[in-house]
């Protein structure tokens, strides 16, 4: 198995490495440049000036050549739309938040949904199920900017609880509440809806007939035996969702107006800035690939029944 | 599993066969599957539903109160009333008449995103598990790359690419967004199907019709295909739900579909401007959103609960 792993984590620089190749040629197939079109840009000749310093007058695929040389060094290019500052820096500034944020959302979508899950299949048709069964529903219809605005209105606006916009850092909780309920409410209504289905599953196996037969308490039956059997399938989950909450922030970001990454990707994409949408890309990428490696691996500790070849 | 339902403790459906029904003549596979689904009150409800707002996006011109692009001048933002049911917006456009037609463009992004992904997934996803080892290396290993883009900045980056070319203005700049959403979503329904087809390769029917000396493609057409159908629903119907929100987060942040042309997402971001003013804007295309989303969930769950009771 030792084997298998190995063997996946050095595919993961081909697929990078294809990832950069298909962006690359995207990102110079959109029309326009960075140095072109719009207010306060230079004149035609710093313009060409501007795109012959970074190569920009050159083919694509010379383009490439330099921007791989490059990253294989560690530097991931200038930064186009603010002269001075590499993509480098941006990303040290921009990276805090996006993994602070992604990284609290996931727990709390973790937790809650778990915990709601686990109590609506315990105690199966009482109001505690109704209510979770509810949440799980409302929170898994909503858009996470719809209920960012929700909340944003009533908790930052109506009654000044929590503050509309900015981010705090991870000691700066009162930033950090509404764009974490907006973002992982809805994973966290999947998760719960995964773990109660899998808990109902597990808790008519034989083995759980067996564990009450043989006297054990009813806590330990649920804690030792059902909890921790529903929760594989939930395991395998969290890869995806960690990842795609690293990763599909952009829009809680830009809502909230927290300095993190995917901001700068939108605002990247949108003034034509090659080398921070390469960075973005790559990186995101780089989180997703490793997230799925990880929930693999874990999954083989969890269930050693599984074997990969 | 073969444990009854009330020896596994699960509080007996309506619907579900009681021991008297199995006297019945039995069945066809679709029409037992058609049966458990009726019988399940929230995938009906969330059927009735999806009709009504497949009805209302088709009629649109002949339901709504008003065109979605007339402006009333000197009625901004104003609250529901009987002229204007659902209020109107900062533009002086009717809200009803813009949820209704954006039932057109929300539901038919959602719509049309997964035939674009059907005939992917089924063409990589067939391959991969047909076309032998090679082809099926290679094709996982393009799966592994698509599946390792951000799908949602990926469809960014390919709406801008696209924007640029002949293709933009058709349909509003929507084809572009849906083209894009479905270009990176195949990923796991190709897989699903390539799991499938394997596993049914082997099974004693597939090897009994190889044995009767049918031919590759019949045994594709009449045995495989069919077989790989039940799962193929289910993954569609919850992707309908999905494209519809992708298309909504990009409509949020002005990227997508073009005004004066109505579609949930838009209308949301319109709202957002004057929502200290008033909710209502954004109340409505929201409300249409959520009770659309819902809807595909419930019909969701009864599909795939009607077409492989295994799994429930």
């Amino acid at each position: 198995m030792t084997g298998y792993f190995v063997r996946r984590i050095l595919w993961i620089i081909p697929v990078l490495w294809l990832i950069s190749i298909i962006t690359f040629g995207l990102m110079h197939a959109v029309k326009g440049g960075p140095f072109e079109a719009g207010e306060g840009k230079s004149s035609e000749a710093g313009r060409a000036a501007l795109a012959a310093k970074y190569h920009l007058d050159r083919p694509v695929w010379v383009q490439y050549g330099y921007y791989m040389r490059g990253l294989v060094q560690g530097d991931l290019g200038p930064d186009l739309a603010s002269q001075g500052t590499s993509v480098n820096d941006i990303l040290k500034h921009n990276w805090r938040p996006t993994v602070e944020l992604g990284v609290v959302t996931t727990l709390y979508a973790v937790v809650v949904g778990v915990s709601l899950g686990i109590l609506a299949a315990t105690r199966r048709n009482s109001v505690i199920d109704y209510v979770s069964v509810g949440f799980a529903t409302i929170g898994a219809s909503t858009p996470n900017f719809v209920l960012g605005i929700m909340l944003v209105l009533l908790f930052a606006v109506k009654f000044k609880f929590f503050p509309a916009i900015g981010w705090g850092g991870l000691t700066g909780w009162k930033y950090m509440v509404l764009p974490v309920v907006s973002l992982g409410s809805l994973p966290a209504a999947y998760i719960a809806r995964i773990t109660r289905a899998s808990m109902l599953e597990v808790m008519n196996q034989d083995y759980i007939r067996t564990a009450r037969a043989k006297g054990l308490r009813e806590r330990i039956v649920t804690m030792r035996h059902i909890v921790r059997n529903a929760l594989i399938p939930v395991l395998t989950l969290i890869g995806p969702i960690a990842a795609g909450l690293l990763t599909g922030s952009f829009i809680i970001e830009y809502f909230f107006s927290i300095p993190g990454i995917g901001r700068a990707y939108v605002q990247a994409i949108l003034g034509r800035d090659y080398p921070l949408i390469m960075a973005t890309t790559l990186l995101y990428a780089f989180v997703i690939v490793l997230a799925n490696l990880t929930i693999d691996m874990l999954y083989a500790v969890v269930d050693p029944r599984i074997r990969y070849s | 599993m073969t444990q009854s339902r009330v020896e596994a403790g699960v509080a007996p459906l309506p619907g579900v066969p009681a021991l008297s029904d199995f006297a019945k003549p039995a069945r066809s596979l679709w029409g037992d599957a058609l049966h458990r689904l009726m019988g399940n009150r929230l995938a009906i409800v969330g059927l009735v539903i999806i009709a009504v707002v497949a009805l209302a996006a088709v009629f649109a011109p002949l339901i709504s109160p008003h065109p979605y692009q007339q402006v009333f001048s000197g009625h901004a933002i104003a609250d529901p009333s009987l002229s204007h049911p659902f209020g109107t917006n900062l533009s002086s456009q009717d809200t009803m008449a813009r949820v209704i037609y954006g039932a057109r463009n929300s539901l038919g992004v959602g719509v049309l995103v997964q035939f674009i992904i059907l005939i992917i997934a089924l063409l990589v996803g067939g391959a991969a598990a047909l076309g032998g080892k090679w082809a099926d290396s290679l094709l996982m290993r393009l799966t592994d790359v698509v599946y390792a883009f951000p799908d949602l900045l990926f469809v960014i980056l390919l709406q801008q690419v696209l924007s640029g070319t002949a293709l933009a203005n058709y349909m509003g700049g929507l084809f572009v967004v849906f083209f894009a959403i479905g270009l990176v979503g195949w990923v796991n329904l190709a897989r699903l199907i390539r799991g499938q087809m394997l596993l049914l390769k082997v099974t004693d029917y597939v090897i009994a019709a190889e044995a009767l000396g049918a031919t590759r493609s019949r045994i594709v057409i009449r045995h495989m295909l069919p077989n790989t159908l039940s799962p193929v629903i289910v993954a569609l119907t919850f992707g309908v739900p999905s494209a519809i929100f992708t298309e909504a987060t990009l409509s949020f942040i002005g990227i997508g579909i073009r005004p004066p042309l109505a579609d949930w997402g838009n209308m949301i971001y319109d709202g957002y401007g004057p929502i200290l003013a008033t909710p209502w804007p954004i109340f409505f295309p929201a409300l249409a959103l959520a009770i659309t989303f819902l809807s595909f969930q419930f019909l969701g769950d009864g599909l795939r609960d009607a077409l492989d009771p295994r799994t429930r």
